[in-house]
This record gives structure tokens, sequence and C-alpha cells, in this order.
């Protein structure tokens, strides 16, 4: 049975706009799913629905076999960690970790035992006496999940836990997080708009766009196999390389460039030939042996590798990955190509009856 | 009740490394309050006493009114003082406490007793007008605010001193690695969940026999 099993959810809020059309998700018993996409696109929504802040307008929320639709939050056994942590100022990091289980009027002895024992997992026994504006941003967010883990509950939900920190602090926060999902094993539905956070923290990511689910899957999955165009643009830093074309003879033509298609990808795209559609291309996936003529205009070296921003036909932007240290400058001008087992095909992307538009569907 | 554990008595103590004394401060301040309507009450006699010494413009009398200011404000602050160093489990202050507590008891030997020796003891108190002649009442009154006062803080003292001591005494085994805290919690969570198990077990067993009773007894074996 899944820990968690959201289906058909919908949320309307009272002026009539939709946040959440239809989402449906199974979460297995101590899965970390991560909701990633744009701001506004309902994933924090869907997160407080789970949460019992907001109401579930339409659909059903099952928490461990228990209808939780209508429940009041106290009533659904989740804990969850904000962005800003919403910890007590006046209070010590102890009283902050134990609150809710004074409130529940837990016995002292066992509410010891268990801030004792998160404090140990988080390593914040020496900070217990100390009170959060004495704590650094990475402590602070340690107590809040702390707090999250005292109560032992069926779910965790994380609401960008780790927005408010800086680079270096997130990245290892990021590796807290996934040992200490191994130590508790615990279920956990995480928010961000970060995709380097949910493809490193995720055991399957739900990529949200303007209410609407665009993909589920496993990482790799939504890295390599992207359903359609905001997800293959959305996850990836840089994005891909999105150039519109039109398949004719074994070959796509776009007015910037034609490529040749080798046999299996003429096979794949044989019902559109003749037709408009959209080649993927990931940055690290191109090289620097073709015949696309790319315009440098700038060159970035990052160490390990670099980056190449250039134009395709005087026009359109394309970023390039290179493993090697380049020292191009800008003007120079380079053939680049792409690696064939790793180009993306798309349908255009359409327009619904709402005058929405839908995302083009990747092309398998 | 149940006796404690060796390992609950450890969690007991260990609490107070993250917990202030907070029923010693309550007393503490307790203490205070008494002290507080004791005051209000002996300055409310306009027309005796303090005031008509003042009035005399004696140094004497001047002095006598202002020393018995100072002291109640003293007594006041280091009260005060004390309650929040006694919260934090600092032994030094519950004897100050102690002292303070001696003062009140010695004042009732002060004012107090020479007002109801001069029968002076009648400004009225919450719709009563005692006579003169009924001037022990409100010595009473006093008396029983200095005592309560004191009370309090003798508590307040020893609550301190006991709880500092078991604190003194846990800190030191912890830090020599006599007592292992993360071990101790890790033995209990180990304890509850064998006594979880056996509970179940138990309750598996007397169903299992319930069962069993009801089928010997459709069977007319009982």
């Amino acid at each position: 049975m899944p820990e968690v099993n959201i289906q058909h959810l919908d949320k309307i809020y009272d002026g009539g706009v939709q946040a959440v059309y239809d989402f449906n998700l199974d979460i297995k018993d101590g899965e970390f799913i991560v909701l990633v996409g744009p701001s506004g696109c309902g994933k924090s929504t869907t997160l407080r629905m789970v949460a019992g802040l907001e109401d579930i307008t339409k659909g059903s929320l099952i928490i461990d076999g228990k209808d939780c639709t209508k429940e009041p939050p106290k009533n659904r056994d989740i804990a969850m960690v904000f962005q800003n942590y919403a910890l007590y100022g006046h209070m010590t990091i102890y009283e902050n970790m134990a609150f809710s289980l004074t409130l529940r009027k837990e016995n002292k002895e066992i509410i010891h035992r268990k801030v004792m024992a998160a404090a140990e997992i988080l390593d914040l026994k020496s900070q217990l006496n100390k009170k959060p504006k004495q704590l650094s941003g990475g402590q602070r967010q340690r107590v809040a999940m702390g707090r999250a883990i005292v109560r032992n509950p069926k779910v965790f939900l994380f609401d960008e836990p780790l927005s408010n920190l800086d680079a270096k602090l997130r990245g290892s926060m990021r590796r807290e997080l996934i040992l200490l999902h191994k130590k508790l094993n615990a279920t956990i539905m995480y928010v961000t708009h970060d995709q380097t956070e949910a493809l490193t923290l995720a055991d399957r990511i739900v990529c949200m766009s303007m209410g609407h689910v665009q993909q589920i899957g496993d990482p790799i999955e939504l890295y390599e196999k992207p359903a359609n165009t905001f997800v293959a643009t959305f996850i990836g830093l840089p994005p891909m390389n999105m150039f519109e074309g039109t398949i004719e003879k074994g070959s796509f033509k776009s007015e910037l460039f034609e490529y040749p298609l080798n046999e299996k990808q003429t096979g794949l795209l044989k019902d559109y030939d003749g037709k408009k559609i959209i080649l993927g291309v990931r940055p690290e996936n191109i090289t620097r042996a073709g015949h696309v003529k790319l315009h440098i205009t700038n060159n970035e070296n990052l160490g390990m590798n670099t980056l190449v921003h250039g134009k395709v036909g005087g026009v359109k932007n394309v970023v390039c990955k290179f493993a090697e240290w380049c020292n191009y400058r800008a003007g120079d001008e380079i053939e680049i190509g792409f690696d064939p087992e790793m180009m993306h095909f798309f349908e255009l992307p359409t327009v619904d009856e709402q005058g929405k538009e839908v995302p083009g569907k990747a092309i398998r | 009740m149940e006796k404690k554990t060796p390992n609950q008595v450890i969690i007991d103590h260990d609490i107070m490394r993250y917990k202030k004394n907070k029923w010693a401060q309550v007393l503490a301040l307790l203490g205070l309050v008494f002290n507080c309507l004791y005051f209000m009450l002996i300055y409310a006699y306009t027309g005796t006493f303090y005031y008509d010494s003042a009035k005399s413009k004696t140094a004497a009398g001047l002095m006598l009114i202002g020393v018995s200011v100072l002291m109640t404000l003293i007594i006041l602050l280091m009260t005060f003082l004390s309650s929040e160093n006694v919260k934090n489990y600092n032994k030094v202050y519950s004897y100050v406490l102690f002292v303070i507590a001696g003062l009140q008891v010695i004042r009732i030997f002060g004012f107090p007793l020479y007002g109801l020796n001069h029968k002076m003891l009648t400004v009225g108190y919450f719709g009563f007008y005692p006579t003169p002649d009924q001037s022990w009442v409100e010595f009473i009154i006093l008396l029983v605010y200095l005592l309560a006062s004191a009370a309090c803080l003798i508590a307040a003292g020893i609550l301190g001193i006991i709880q500092s001591v078991r604190l003194q005494k846990h800190i030191k085994k912890v830090e020599s690695g006599e007592v292992d805290i993360t071990a101790v919690v890790k033995e209990m969570e180990a304890e509850d969940e064998a006594k979880a198990v056996a509970a179940k077990v138990a309750a598996e067993e007397a169903l299992k026999e319930t069962e069993e009773k009801i089928t010997a007894s459709d069977n007319g074996e009982v």
C-alpha cells in the first residue's frame, strides 16, 4: 500500500483561479519525492493541500490508508518544514524542538529522549541551549527539521527549505538531507524551484508547469528522456538548445542550418516527414566536429569545463558545454555538431481551448 | 507511583541541562510579591510612625524612613536578582535567598511589633477599619506577609541548592564519560520496543486463548 495516494487533486481559489489541475501521485513508503517547477506552477499549493493548509477543491488524499481529504492538519500525522524556518525566537533550540510535543502534553522524559535523539542525528547537541538568532542559517534549518523529526510523522513536507541559504551551505545541506533521508527512511515530499536540488535529492521528480504535472519520473529519466519541451528546457543547466525545423528527406532542415539524420532517427521521424518539429540538444551533447556554424559571443571557462555562448545563423542563441578548457574570443566562428544518440525531437507546442500553451510532446 | 529506573533518573537529571529551574524562580518571585504586599501596607500608615518621625524633621526620623525605603528596595532587587540566578542553577544565590528570608523574619520585630505595642495599626484594609485596640488584626496580616515571603524564599533556596547539586553531579558524570546520554536514550528506546513487542505477543496470545475457548464452547467441550 502506498504511504501517500493523491488522486485527481484540483485547487480552485475563491476568485475562480485554478492553481492545480488533476494532480495524481502515489508515493511509496520511504520515497523522496521532489516537486519542481517555476514560480506559480502550483507545487507549493499542492504541498499545502497535502499538509491541510489549503482546502482540497476536488480529488482525494489518502495517507497510509486513511482518507485525509477533509481532515484538519493536526490529524494528518505529517510535519512541515518551511523556507523561513518558523522558529520561535524567544525559545532555546531545545524548547523549539520540544514545542510540538509539549503542546501534545507528552511526558517530559519522552520529550527529552526524542529531542536528544533528533539532536544527535542533526548534530545539534552542542547548540541546544542557544537561541535561534545565535545560529547560522544552515543550523536554523536543521533545527526546523529537528522539530519535524521529533514528531515522528508519517510524511515530511519540505517547502523550499534551502532557498534562504547561500550556495555553499545549500550544497552541504543537500548532502545532509540525503543522509537524513537514509537514516530515517522517511517518506518525504519536497518542493523546490532549484533543479539541482531536485536532481540530487529525489527518488522521483514531479515536474510541474501552470498547475499541470508535466512529467513524473526518476531524475535521470527526466534528464535523458524529457516528456515535452517544457521539461526539456526546465531540467538541465544550461537549458537544452531548441531548434524549430522540418523533416525532409532524412534531414532536419531549419532556416539556420540543415542537419542529416541517421537511420534510426529517420525511422523514428517517418510520420513527421514534411512536418515541423523541434530538435533539442543539451549543451554538453554538442561536439566541436560538425558543419553547423556557430558565431561565438562569449567564452566562460569554469575550470573543469567551458561554456561557449554563440549564435547560429546570426539569430539563434546556442550554448555549448565543452569538457575542455577553451579560449575562444567573441567574433570567432567554429563548426559544431550534435551527438546523434542524444538528440531529442519534439512536436510543436499547441494551444488548448483556454488559450494556454501546451508544450510539445517528445517524439519517441 | 512506580519507582524510576536508573536510566529514567539520568534522563530526569539531563533535562536540567536544557530546562531552567522554574519552580525555584516562581517561589522566589512569590516571596517578592508577599514582600510588596507587606511594604504597600506599612507605608499606608500615613498618620503614624514613619511619617510622624519624618514630620518631626529630626535627623533620626528622616533617617528611619530613608533606611526603611532603602532596605525595601535592596530586598526587592536582591530577591529578583536571586530568582533569575536560581533559575539558572546558581547555588550561591540560594544562600542569598536564605539571608533575605532571615531579614524578613527580623523585620517582624521592627515596625509591625512596634505598631502593635503602640496600638497604631489602624489604617484600614479591604473596608475594615480597626480601632486602636484591634491593632492585632493588621499585625497578623503583616506577620503573614513577612512569614509567607520568608517561607517562599527558603523553599526557593532549598530547591535551588538541591537541583544545582544534582545538575553539577550529572554534568561531571557526563563530562567524565561515566554517563553517555546517547547510549541511555538508545537503551531506553530498545527497552520500549521490547515492551511493545511483549505487549503485542501477550495480546495475540490472549486473543488466541479466547478464540480457542469460544471454539471449545461451540463444540460443547465446556
